[in-house]
């Protein structure tokens, strides 16, 4: 039996999904890293990108991660969630150059996974898979380099919840018979609108907070895109179109409406339904 | 020296971001201002003097503010007797003093289908196109802009005014709401005409269209995070493309209203927040000018924008 060959684009060295994801795929046998990228963190254009996606709160984050070292290393009860899933997968390094570098495994720091550099290191390991792991929109070209297509998962039910914000999305418009959940699927140059390969619903619960639903969806992120691969290696995937009519895009909320959602769950969740 | 705290205030002070409580206090000013201004320019005091739509204009405002009815009859028959292009003519008292009465939402019912306003239409009509030139552009803005009026203070027959809106929904394909140079200046009417049309259940023909148009609009709003939508038009005045962009923000709760479909009324939140920072600057002026009075209609759209909003995230937290 062949290895499979799968390649990462990841997000930031320190992202605690790509750490969870390459470490799952070391853990697996028969797959072989071929290689991963992580995205360079302080470029002017990734600045630029992310002033786009949160506006003034990148300053806080630049001064928690490289100045206030008080900041970051304090333990939430969500930290503490991400820890022992961390812990629970075997993870002992917080960079991913560090992981890839153990494991023997090249590793790329690129502007972007569009970027030159980046499309020609993955051709260069002709991938079967690559997954890709909380990065922007991915252009044609990178898509067309593996084999079997890129995966992602989306943090949301489709084709119903295309977008952004879709953890919030169901429980404002009170659509938890859609439930909340995380889809792998194959990506493709629209948003999140490429065929369907896995679904899994995320429970809610009358007690979880917008927060505490943020590790339960990192565990579900990791434990499908691990679940895709491994199916793929031993049987194959097949993927299922999606009818795009059946869902809409969503944008990110406002944070009014993110209070609105927060205290809704209470109303909604059913503490006994089990997806 | 400990910098800690200087920089966590400062930044505390540039993550702050627009709240319900900022637009409330921007509100207040805002009607402060346009009482100053209403009690200056009373006829007669201090030897002032008006020409009648002067007046009416002020008239206007004073209901507008007071929350009082409105009475049809005069602007009606104003717009039936005046030269057309003054009511589109964002700068002209005319199109100021029309734009007043469109905000009304109490007005006196004053139900006739006036064959004067059809003709004028139909004139229009004969040489208008929303990708021609800009006379034809023009002729396709004021077109929709009277259909809208027309249906809003209800004295344009329905299926008369859906008529007509098939030939303006025709003439702007999808793809050509927006264009390089930014979206088509007027084309909010036509979208708000169309969902007067839907939520009376005489436009069921464009329904879908109307669903497109203002998925394409909520893209635009949600993607490029524009301060001031970007028009496609000559007219340079950034107070017209405040107004236009307001009237947007305005269609979006609408399609909040017709459809419930809470993405919009999401959208129209943030939309709002954007706007505040030019809300912020206009200052209203003692002067009864063109320029003055239409601060004062931004004013009113900007403080119409927010109640709705309010009144409608407010029921969507009851349920």
């Amino acid at each position: 039996m062949s290895n499979l060959r799968v390649a990462i684009s990841a997000s930031v060295d320190s992202n605690l999904y790509s750490l969870l994801v390459t470490q799952g795929c070391i853990n697996l046998e028969n797959v072989e890293i071929v290689g991963v990228t992580a995205l360079k963190t302080l470029t002017v254009k990734r600045l630029r990108f992310e002033y786009s996606r949160v506006g003034a709160k990148l300053f806080r984050k630049i001064f928690n991660k490289y100045f206030n070292t008080k900041a970051s290393l304090k333990s939430s009860p969500q930290n503490q969630a991400m820890d022992s899933l961390a812990m629970d997968s075997g993870l002992m390094c917080k960079s991913l150059k560090k992981l890839t570098d153990n494991n023997n495994i090249p590793f790329l720091k690129v502007e972007s996974p569009n970027c030159k550099t980046s499309l020609e290191f993955f051709k260069q390991h002709n991938p079967d898979i690559i997954l890709s792991i909380g990065s922007s929109i991915i252009k044609k070209p990178f898509l067309q380099i593996p084999k079997h297509g890129v995966f992602n998962v989306h943090m949301g039910i489709l084709p119903e919840y295309r977008g952004i914000g879709v953890t919030e999305w169901p429980i404002i418009e009170n659509r938890l018979d859609i439930g909340l959940g995380v889809t792998l699927h194959i990506m493709e140059s629209g948003v999140d609108t490429g065929p369907i390969l896995m679904k899994k619903n995320i429970s809610l619960s009358k007690s979880d907070t917008l927060v505490s639903l943020e590790s339960k969806y990192l565990k579900e992120m990791v434990n499908l895109m691990i679940s895709g691969v491994q199916i793929l290696r031993d049987v194959g995937l097949k993927a299922a179109p999606q009818k795009i009519s059946e869902g809409k895009q969503y944008f990110e909320t406002h944070k009014r409406m993110k209070e609105f959602a927060q205290q809704r769950i209470p109303y909604i969740a059913n503490d006994k339904s089990i997806f | 020296m400990n910098l800690m705290p200087i920089i966590e205030k400062f930044l505390l002070w540039i993550e702050k971001d627009v709240s319900i409580e900022g637009h409330q206090v921007n509100i207040e000013r805002l009607t402060t201002e346009i009482n100053k201004y209403l009690i200056v320019n009373r006829e007669g005091k201090e030897g002032k003097k008006f020409n009648r739509l002067e007046l009416n204009i002020n008239n206007s405002i004073d209901k507008f503010i007071k929350g009082d009815e409105f009475d049809n009859i005069n602007i009606i028959n104003l717009l039936l007797r005046s030269d057309i292009n003054l009511v589109v003519d964002d700068a002209s008292l005319m199109s100021i003093y029309m734009q007043l009465y469109e905000l009304n939402d109490n007005s006196i019912e004053y139900s006739v289908d006036n064959p004067t306003l059809s003709l004028k239409i139909e004139n229009l009509l004969k040489n208008a196109s929303w990708i021609g030139n800009p006379k034809e552009k023009n002729n396709a803005h004021i077109a929709s802009r009277l259909i809208f009026w027309g249906l809003k203070m209800e004295f344009l027959d329905k299926d008369y005014a859906a008529l007509k809106i098939k030939f303006l929904v025709e003439g702007l394909p999808l793809n050509e709401l927006f264009n390089s140079n930014g979206m088509v200046f007027g084309s909010s009417f036509l979208l708000r005409s169309l969902l007067i049309l839907v939520r009376e259940e005489i436009g069921a023909e464009f329904l879908d269209y109307t669903k497109d148009i203002s998925e394409l609009i909520l893209r635009r709003l949600e993607i490029k995070k524009e301060g001031v939508l970007l028009m496609d038009t000559n007219i340079k005045n950034e107070k017209s493309s405040i107004l236009e962009h307001l009237r947007c923000i305005r269609a979006v709760l609408e399609v909040y209203i017709v459809f419930g479909d809470v993405r919009f009324l999401n959208a129209a939140l943030k939309a709002n927040d954007r706007i505040y920072p030019y809300i912020i600057k206009i200052k209203i002026n003692m002067k009864m000018s063109s320029r003055n009075i239409k601060k004062i209609l931004i004013s009113f759209n900007y403080i119409k924008s927010i109640k709705e909003q309010e009144k409608r995230f407010s029921l969507l937290c009851q349920t």
